[in-house]
């Protein structure tokens, strides 16, 4: 298979990439309303991660004063 | 099945490798989220300098991986040095391999599959042994020793040790949390749930970061945030605020501006892509009136293409970095070392720059000026990325279990075929959608994840583009498991609320 | 969807039982399988790059005693640069 593969890919990039735009175009897309609406929801989880990820990291500082 | 087979060696290690548990009732949802939260503050924890450096190490390093340090959560001159590496290859080296019929593994048997586990964890271990002597032997930390003087001290071998077996240490304990996660006891994949912590957790550091370090070879110092160290040091004399802004947008210690704008560009376009998908209606042939979409994204592989590049690009580095030094010791002409690879210390960074050889080709560049005055070094890397990329999700998409006949066999077990289509078709469908749907989405993301490196995001881009990805994963499992627990569960008040 | 929800939580409730069943499974297909996914054994999907998934021989400890142990290590560097902060004070 992976030669299969590797050959397609050498021998046919224009192929690839009629292929591969055919494909987007045939996709749905997000409308802009979904579209913020997921980005609000990734934002906020992300944001959120963040922030006690970085919570965690501020303990980090008191420890190093104490013990470098 | 006879002969040697290269599986069998892994026998000899199994009694002293160790080993999770298996869950062996349902975990519930509220000890999932206890297990994912304690494992990523635990991780997190990693974080702590390891003992026998200097104070603020992270900064005297000389330093000739931070392009990729973002993307495989390496910090430098912690006990997260080796980050997620280690694992992630392990993981890539041993699937690959199956997926490609490299070796003879039979995974349809239950001891095969055994083996092929305790391979994975076996290899991740060695090669956390292997990252960290030859970083010791490269005289990586030869700078930050405490006490250590490298012209005049003979060779600190106590010191060694200790070092050696801290990141050694940590890098083992990490790879048992990776296999708490995988194991069931929560959300996601072990790898990508640290990954998309750890870029998270950057990405607020690097705009607000509170601490406040000096500058290296000046007597100034700046905060961590680029956005905090801009507010800090607001002045309305007109002159002094635009030099600050410059600095803001172009320091190179600390996380600049630029990657930020990078990083969210690179978010939003990511979050855009992901939702880009072909719906094949469905039908069930089991209830008659049912019909539905199954979506197949864009993004068939999610990051994993990119992270996939970015594994071999560092393993290159990393080995490419060992090897330059060890011939350096060995007394080879510089000359011919300087054919695979010559660092320059950058003053401002203590970074190490690549400046020529075969390693200088398959580097990035720290910022967009540089990108533009070495084109040829800039063109190979961009065609080294996409193509490694594109490549690895062609092959991806066939071996990951969810190739056009893995999927069509669980059409079957569901009682779903594709509206119009008889049952034997199926897989004839979604073999012409799946491949074409995970070559174009993981060429896409290589572009953008390219474009992001060229203009300057040293590695920042991609961990966000592979993070954001990831909570898309993680997420989703969540929301699955979410919903089949309905009400009873402890924290769905707490989420309620949001 | 495709790479969550094939797990199939629920039914089979015991490991053991899912174990034996995603034997017979296997033993059904003749061709290699080429993950331990479409070995019916969970494994990476297409997005999730997962490494253990499977029960294998070896030390077994607890998930809980994993993570005491980690946090073991953790303070055990970090008593190591308290020791090292002391003596280098009264030396």
């Amino acid at each position: 298979m992976a030669s299969e593969g590797l050959e397609k890919f050498t021998e046919v990039p224009v192929e690839f990439f009629k292929d591969g735009s055919a494909f987007v175009k045939k996709c749905t897309k997000p409308d802009s309303k979904e579209y913020f609406k997921i980005i609000r929801a990734v934002g906020v989880g992300f944001i959120m991660m963040g922030v006690v990820g970085y919570a965690v990291k501020l303990v980090h500082i008191p420890i190093r004063y104490l013990i470098v | 099945m006879s002969g040697f087979r290269l599986l069998d060696l892994i026998k000899f290690f199994l009694p002293i490798l160790p080993e999770v548990e298996f869950p062996y009732e349902r975990i519930s949802f509220d000890e999932r989220i206890v297990f994912t939260v304690g494992s990523g503050i635990i991780f997190l924890f990693g974080q702590l300098p390891i003992y026998g450096l200097v104070s603020n190490a992270q900064f005297k390093i000389e330093d000739p991986f931070f392009n990729y340090r973002n993307v495989f959560a390496m910090e430098k001159g912690s006990l997260l040095e080796l980050g997620l590496l280690p694992a992630i290859t392990a993981a890539f080296i041993w699937q690959l391999a199956v997926g490609l019929k490299l070796i003879n593994v039979n995974l349809g048997l239950v001891q095969d599959r055994e083996l092929f586990q305790s391979g994975q964890k076996l290899t991740s271990f060695l090669l956390a042994i292997g990252y960290a002597a030859g970083l010791i032997y490269s005289g990586y930390y030869d700078s930050v020793i405490q006490g250590y003087d490298p012209l005049t001290d003979g060779l600190p071998i106590g010191w060694y040790v200790f070092i050696f077996f801290q990141i050694v240490g940590w890098s083992f304990f990490t790879t048992l949390l990776i296999e708490i996660f995988d194991k069931g006891y929560s959300f996601g994949s072990g790898i990508l749930c640290f990954l998309t912590l750890q870029t998270a957790t950057n990405f607020v550091r690097d705009l607000v970061g509170l601490e406040i370090f000096p500058i290296i070879n000046s007597n100034k110092s700046e905060s961590y945030g680029a956005l905090f160290n801009l507010i800090r040091s607001f002045s309305f004399d007109l002159t002094v605020l635009k030099q600050n802004i410059l600095n803001a947008f172009t320091r190179s210690q600390f996380p600049n501006l630029t990657q930020f704008y990078i990083s969210l560009l690179s978010i939003f376009v990511v979050i855009g892509l992901q939702n880009f998908r072909i719906e094949i209606p469905i039908r069930s042939t089991k209830v008659r009136a049912m019909n539905n979409v199954y979506p197949i994204r864009l993004l068939y592989c999610g990051a994993l293409p990119l992270l996939f590049t970015y594994t071999i690009i560092t393993n290159i580095q990393i080995f490419g970095y060992f090897l330059v030094n060890i011939l350096t010791k060995f007394n080879i002409s510089s000359e011919l070392v300087a054919l695979l690879g010559k660092y320059q210390i950058e003053a401002f960074s203590n970074d190490l720059q690549l400046k020529s050889g075969v390693l200088f080709y398959l580097s990035n560049s720290s910022t967009f000026i540089s990108s533009i005055l070495s084109p040829i070094r800039s063109v190979i890397y961009v065609a080294f990325v996409v193509i490694i990329s594109t490549w690895f999700a062609q092959q991806w998409s066939y071996i990951s279990g969810a190739s056009p006949k893995d999927t069509s066999k669980q059409f079957k077990e569901q009682g779903i075929s594709i509206a119009g289509k008889r049952d034997v078709s199926i897989t004839k469908e979604l073999s012409r959608v799946i491949p074409v749907a995970a070559v174009s989405g993981a060429f896409s993301l290589s572009v953008l994840a390219v474009a992001g490196e060229i203009l300057g995001g040293l590695g920042k881009g991609v961990s966000i583009i592979v993070g954001v990805c990831s909570a898309f994963g993680i997420l989703e499992e969540f929301m699955i498991e979410y919903q089949q627990t309905g009400g009873n569960s402890q924290f769905s008040g707490a989420f309620g609320g949001l | 969807m495709s790479s969550s929800s094939a797990q199939a939580p629920g039914g089979l409730r015991s490991a053991v039982k899912r174990k034996s069943t995603a034997e017979k499974k296997a033993q059904n297909s003749n061709a290699l399988p080429l993950s331990t996914r479409s070995a019916g054994a969970g494994g990476s999907s297409s997005t999730m790059m997962k490494l253990f998934t499977d029960e294998a021989q070896g030390l077994r400890v607890d998930p809980l005693v994993v993570l005491f142990l980690a946090v073991g290590f953790i303070f055990s560097v970090i008593i190591l640069h308290v020791f090292a902060k002391i003596t280098g004070k009264f030396t």
